[in-house]
């Protein structure tokens, strides 16, 4: 449906902390639209008394309240505890709704790797970087390749690796890849590891490495204009830049979260 | 109805040299004027010196003073700190829309909510009062006489009970100078006399082909010493009232209808400030459109304001229609240009929609994004409608 949806609750003057991300929310709006777009992240971080408790303290939901501590007394399905939050502002259409249940009923039949892979690269999209390492390693250290099979744990790996990069640990990133590449031998996988090497090595071991992995030369030539054109195309940094670093600095401690 | 145990609605009406405060609780029969002076009918309240000339240049220290000024006012009242709900109606000679802001900024800083400070002028005040009294005195039509800086203001109210609810008038009918160039050096007898005259002239003028059952006297130069030949004439069949208080007092009245401790009912205010516009938007309200009224015709322009807050979901323009009182229907489009991109329903809205003038409705809309999943850009829009004038 689309037009204005109006919002009648009041605003929480103490808003709720999400856990998992680090967030606050100050709005039933704001629990909704977290509920609908990260199911994968739903997990005892949310669904729990503190929940309930701010529901009825700060919205002033008592209803709501008494629904949700019944569904968490009787340790309901995850879909029974959060239906009822949506429910309170009719926050989504019949469809909506349907499609909402049908999803989360997916869920709670995925093999529990797959289930933290997933929550995992919510995380990553969210910046929880040192959160989505944890998760990723949990699923490699307790590798069952007989489930889920080898290509399953080689996307985990490239994945890993990405979250490491965004936190500037270059060299665990290439030793994820490495690993990846290990399993699953993709090109892709092999083009990046190689991107990644001069982040972290000196000129001379770079190229040491190199000849150690026997690239020809026509294949790193290919590598470096690539990653020269990235580079380029990067957008320059406006404004004052310790303003920018500063930013960057909060940024990176709240993604490295446990 | 009963007003709840600490309710408190007071009446202010706020005059560049003096004010005064009326209030009505559960604990008063009738609303109760403060006097200055224990046991004595002295009602008139200094107002700060600076306080007009601050407003009235745009300085904001204005509003703290007025805020402060009312604040000292309000502690006259017995108990007031301990009342849960303070609801305040402040008259002014006339509503200006630099202090229609000025007076609700004032009373945000004394946490008093904006949806209990109604605003209104000395003629919607009278209408209050005079509604409010016995219903033999406004059969007919009623005058007021208001004596101030040098003049008497005449004034007519009447009701027409051809529509429902039945419109009231107030109208100002004539203006007597009686200053120091009317008086035209006469000695004090001789001035006396004269002054008689001219007022009873203008009374005479007014009810030559009206019936009258009341008349109203404000202002402290109205006195039996000047007014001997003109009050014999008034009290002719008519009611006649002397007093100092019928504007804070109509303001309390104002205040007691709108929170529904004292409802007119059937009659409606229509002063020339009143907006003829009813303006509504289409909004999904738990889960069902409806049309969510943001403005209802028959109120002052200064009255005239609402704030919500909505989430988009998939648009871009804000959607508004008017209606006048005569069914003139119109759409009105606003489009939020340059919106944050956001995910869909990541966008929260805050609007502001208020008339600046008894035809100019202006719309303010602040981008709140969706708390810190979505934190906001600090995008603002803002759009006026313009009306065509009143027929």
């Amino acid at each position: 449906m689309s037009g204005y949806h109006l919002c009648q609750i009041k605003k929480a003057k103490h808003p709720y902390y999400i856990e998992s991300i680090s967030t606050n929310i100050f709005t039933i709006e704001e629990l909704c639209f977290y509920l609908q777009q990260n199911i994968y992240l739903i997990d005892e971080t949310i669904i729990n008394e503190k929940l309930c408790d701010w529901v009825r303290d700060e919205l002033g939901l008592k209803k709501l309240y008494r629904k949700l501590y019944e569904q968490l007394d009787r340790q309901e399905s995850i879909g029974n505890f959060i239906l009822p939050v949506f429910k309170e502002i009719e926050y989504l259409s019949h469809a909506e709704f349907r499609k909402l249940h049908e999803q989360i009923s997916n869920i709670e039949i995925q093999p529990q790797d797959m289930r933290k892979k997933l929550k995992a690269d919510y995380l990553v999209n969210f910046k929880m970087y040192g959160n989505a390492i944890n998760l990723y390693y949990q699923i490699l250290k307790e590798r069952n390749p007989g489930n889920m099979g080898v290509r399953f744990y080689a996307s985990v790996l490239n994945n890993m690796a990405m979250a490491y990069a965004k936190l500037f640990l270059f060299e665990e990133a290439a030793d994820c890849l490495w690993q990846s590449y290990g399993i699953v031998r993709s090109n892709q996988t092999y083009t990046k590891y190689i991107s990644l090497l001069p982040l972290y090595l000196t000129e001379t071991e770079y190229e040491k490495k190199l000849e150690q992995l026997c690239i020809p030369n026509e294949q790193r030539e290919k590598i470096e204009t690539k990653n020269s054109g990235i580079r380029k195309e990067a957008p320059e940094l406006e404004g004052d830049i310790s303003e920018w670093v500063e930013m960057e600095k909060k940024k990176y401690q709240k993604s490295t979260c446990m | 109805m009963i007003s709840e145990s600490n309710e408190i609605m007071a009446g202010f009406e706020l005059g560049s040299e003096f004010s005064q405060l009326t209030y009505y609780c559960q604990n008063n029969n009738e609303p109760t004027t403060v006097s200055t002076v224990t046991g004595e009918k002295k009602y008139q309240i200094s107002t700060p010196k600076d306080l007009f000339p601050f407003v009235e240049q745009g300085a904001e220290l204005g509003i703290a003073l007025l805020s402060n000024f009312f604040k000292q006012c309000l502690e006259e009242l017995a108990g007031v700190k301990t009342m849960k709900k303070v609801s305040i109606m402040v008259t002014m000679k006339t509503m200006k829309s630099v202090w229609a802001r000025v007076i609700r900024l004032a009373l945000d800083m004394l946490d008093i909510p904006r949806e209990q400070v109604f605003l209104q002028d000395h003629q919607e005040s009278f209408f209050y009062y005079l509604l409010n009294q016995k219903k033999e005195f406004w059969t007919g039509s009623a005058a007021l006489f208001e004596y101030e800086k040098g003049e008497i203001n005449a004034y007519e109210l009447c009701i027409d009970y051809h529509t429902k609810p039945a419109f009231v008038h107030v109208d100002k009918v004539s203006r007597l100078y009686l200053d120091t160039k009317a008086r035209k050096g006469l000695s004090d007898d001789q001035w006396i006399k004269t002054k008689d005259e001219l007022f009873l002239n203008q009374c005479k003028k007014m009810f030559q082909d009206k019936n009258f059952t009341s008349v109203f006297l404000v202002g402290e130069k109205f006195d039996k010493i000047w007014t001997q030949k003109s009050l014999n004439f008034l009290c002719q069949k008519r009611h006649v009232f002397q007093g100092e208080n019928l504007f804070s007092k109509g303001a309390c009245y104002g205040a007691m209808d709108k929170e529904g401790v004292a409802p007119l009912g059937d009659y409606l205010f229509a002063g020339p400030d009143m907006i003829e516009q009813n303006i509504s938007m289409p909004m999904i309200v738990k889960g069902k459109e409806i049309q969510y009224h943001l403005i209802s015709a028959g109120v002052s322009w200064f009255m005239a304001r609402h704030e919500c807050e909505f989430i988009l979901d998939n648009t871009e323009e804000i959607r508004l229609y008017s209606k006048s009182m005569s069914s003139e229907e119109m759409q009105h489009s606003i489009w939020l240009t340059d919106l944050p991109d956001r995910p869909n329903r990541a966008t929260r809205i805050r609007m502001e929609i208020e008339f600046t003038s008894v035809n100019k409705c202006r719309i303010c809309m602040d981008d709140l994004g969706l708390g810190k999943l979505y934190p906001s850009m600090g995008k603002k829009w803002e759009s006026v409608i313009e009306f065509s004038e009143r027929k």
